[in-house]
């Protein structure tokens, strides 16, 4: 879209910052600028005209940036925002994470002072209209509704794979449960794990997912493809002492050995019965399997968890991976992360890889494994062969 | 008048705008880039007095939030040394640390008085360029 189509509006107390940014915007080509001393005065002039990105500072008197940008939001403005401000970025990084939040398509945020190139790099992300935001599933269903697809063994795992950063190699692909519902189609598990977790039928889906991978493997290994599957595990699954002997059976039927399945663990409640979980989780490792600590970085007791579970990979959650590029918080936890993982000798695996900037970040950071639309977005099982034959890591 | 401030930068003595910051702005336009010091020139005097007030009262939200707004102006139009004084200012500020304030006191008003100085010859000679005939 061309600029001077493009309708401004910059949301700035100091006069001299606002007729510098005003400036710039001209100079890039902008035809339609507004300006605006507050964000009172900002909403009253969007009462009379459209308004395609707001630039806007934060600290402002009268109306500030924040309550500008809620208004906004609580609103449902579809309008790009630049944020722009003296403050420090982690201040910035923290305003920005609010204006997601509040619905609002961020294009970036601005440290000051504003310089035309680093309008101009924010302006050129614009796309008009802004796109509604996908929501999660929000259908919800009635214990009956997933007793039924349980029994039907409706739940299905689409893989994603997981690529070796240093080669470029294939290492594995995790399952992510979704739900092939007759006449929703497919589900997103925001629409059942939940209500499983609820009603602790949790377990029921697990062994269908643990079933399902496990013949996936099988085939793909006979198809000559050397990788392993992941597997999501409830903390829950955990307590039943019989676990790690039913899913090593499980494994081996398929003819596969346990060091070709990785467990993935989450804790999203307290850890209740940790003797026997960590009784299984012994167990599960003592036979060869991988475990996992996943989402590292969200949810409580990670570091806990980290000391008295024996995990063999450390995976870091996709929050950190996704920022890391642009907010120095993020960036600092995803090297912190990669350095425990070093020191604690267990293989690193950043997940929600979704460009090339962040895979070249991870290779440069030394991190080991990658996951991300980047890379591939899940797909059913049949299709990973295929996938893996065009796949050509970035060089 | 332009002469004097070149000479100033010949004898060592950096003047207190960089104006290659509003080059980049203005895109060498010399007529946005004087309209934009002129309103610097305002925005800073206003800034100046409500950071003075701050400092004579001991307000340190106020002297932190204002020697902010300074810092950002400052580096906007290329008054740099301004710019590292109140972001001192504000760091300080921050962290409650009124001595290094007080300290930064004498600096801030003799970069304030530099800046206005070189901004009032220079916005009077462009006024003296446009204003007299061509030759």
């Amino acid at each position: 879209m061309k600029i001077s189509d493009i309708r401004f509006l910059v949301v700035e107390d100091h006069e001299f910052q606002r007729e510098a940014l005003v400036c710039m915007l001209a100079d890039l080509g902008a035809r339609h600028i507004a300006a605006a001393v507050d964000g009172r005065a900002a909403l009253e002039s969007m009462r009379t005209q459209t308004i395609d990105i707001i630039i806007s500072d934060l600290d402002m008197p009268g109306m500030d940036g924040m309550e500008f940008i809620r208004h906004i939001g609580e609103a449902g403005v579809p309008v790009s925002m630049v944020l722009s401000s003296v403050h420090d970025r982690a201040l910035i990084a923290s305003v920005a994470t609010m204006t997601e939040a509040y619905g609002i398509h961020l294009l970036g945020t601005v440290e000051k002072p504003a310089t035309t190139q680093k309008l101009d790099a924010l302006i050129r992300l614009y796309e008009r209209p802004v796109a509604p935001r996908p929501k999660p599933d929000r259908v919800s269903f009635s214990e009956a509704d997933i007793a039924a697809a349980l029994a039907a063994r409706l739940f299905e795992p689409l893989f994603q794979p997981k690529v070796d950063i240093a080669s470029g190699g294939l290492k594995g692909a995790e399952a992510l449960a979704r739900w092939y519902h007759p006449e929703q189609g497919i589900v997103g598990p925001y629409a059942f794990i939940p209500a499983l977790e609820a009603n602790r039928r949790i377990d029921e889906l697990t062994w269908i997912m643990l079933e399902k991978a496990a013949a996936a493997c099988r085939d793909w290994r006979a198809g000559g493809l050397d990788m392993a599957v992941s597997v999501n595990l409830s903390l829950r699954s955990l307590i039943n002492v019989g676990f790690a002997d039913r899913v090593t059976e499980l494994v081996r039927a398929q003819g596969l050995e346990p060091k070709h399945m990785t467990l993935e663990v989450t804790e999203t409640t307290a850890m209740t019965d940790m003797a026997r979980v960590l009784e299984n989780l012994a167990r599960l490792r003592i036979k060869g399997f991988g475990l996992s600590i996943d989402d590292y970085g969200t949810g409580y007791s990670s570091l806990q968890q980290l000391s008295r579970i024996p995990f063999t990979e450390l995976k870091i959650d996709q929050s950190f991976v996704m920022s890391a590029l642009e907010k120095d918080s993020c960036r600092v936890i995803l090297e912190s992360s990669l350095d425990i993982a070093r020191k604690l000798g267990l293989k690193a695996v950043a997940e929600g890889v979704e460009k090339r900037a962040d895979w070249e970040l991870l290779k440069n950071l030394g991190c080991d494994v990658a996951q991300g639309y980047f890379i591939a977005r899940p797909m059913e099982s049949a299709r990973i062969a295929g996938w893996a034959a065009a796949w050509a890591a970035p060089v | 008048m332009q002469a004097s401030v070149s000479s100033a930068q010949a004898n060592g003595n950096p003047v207190p705008i960089d104006r290659t910051a509003l080059e980049v702005i203005s895109r060498g336009d010399q007529a946005i880039e004087h309209r934009m010091l002129t309103v610097f020139r305002k925005a800073n005097d206003a800034d100046a007095a409500a950071l003075k007030q701050a400092l004579d009262s001991h307000d340190m939200i106020s002297v932190t939030r204002v020697s902010h707004r300074v810092m950002g102006a400052g580096r906007l139009a290329g008054a740099l040394a301004l710019a590292d004084i109140c972001g001192k200012i504000a760091v300080a500020g921050r962290a409650g640390d009124w001595d290094t304030i007080a300290a930064s006191r004498d600096a801030l008003d003799r970069e304030l008085d530099r800046v206005n100085a070189y901004l009032d010859t220079l916005l009077m000679t462009a006024r003296s360029a446009i204003i007299k005939p061509e030759p």
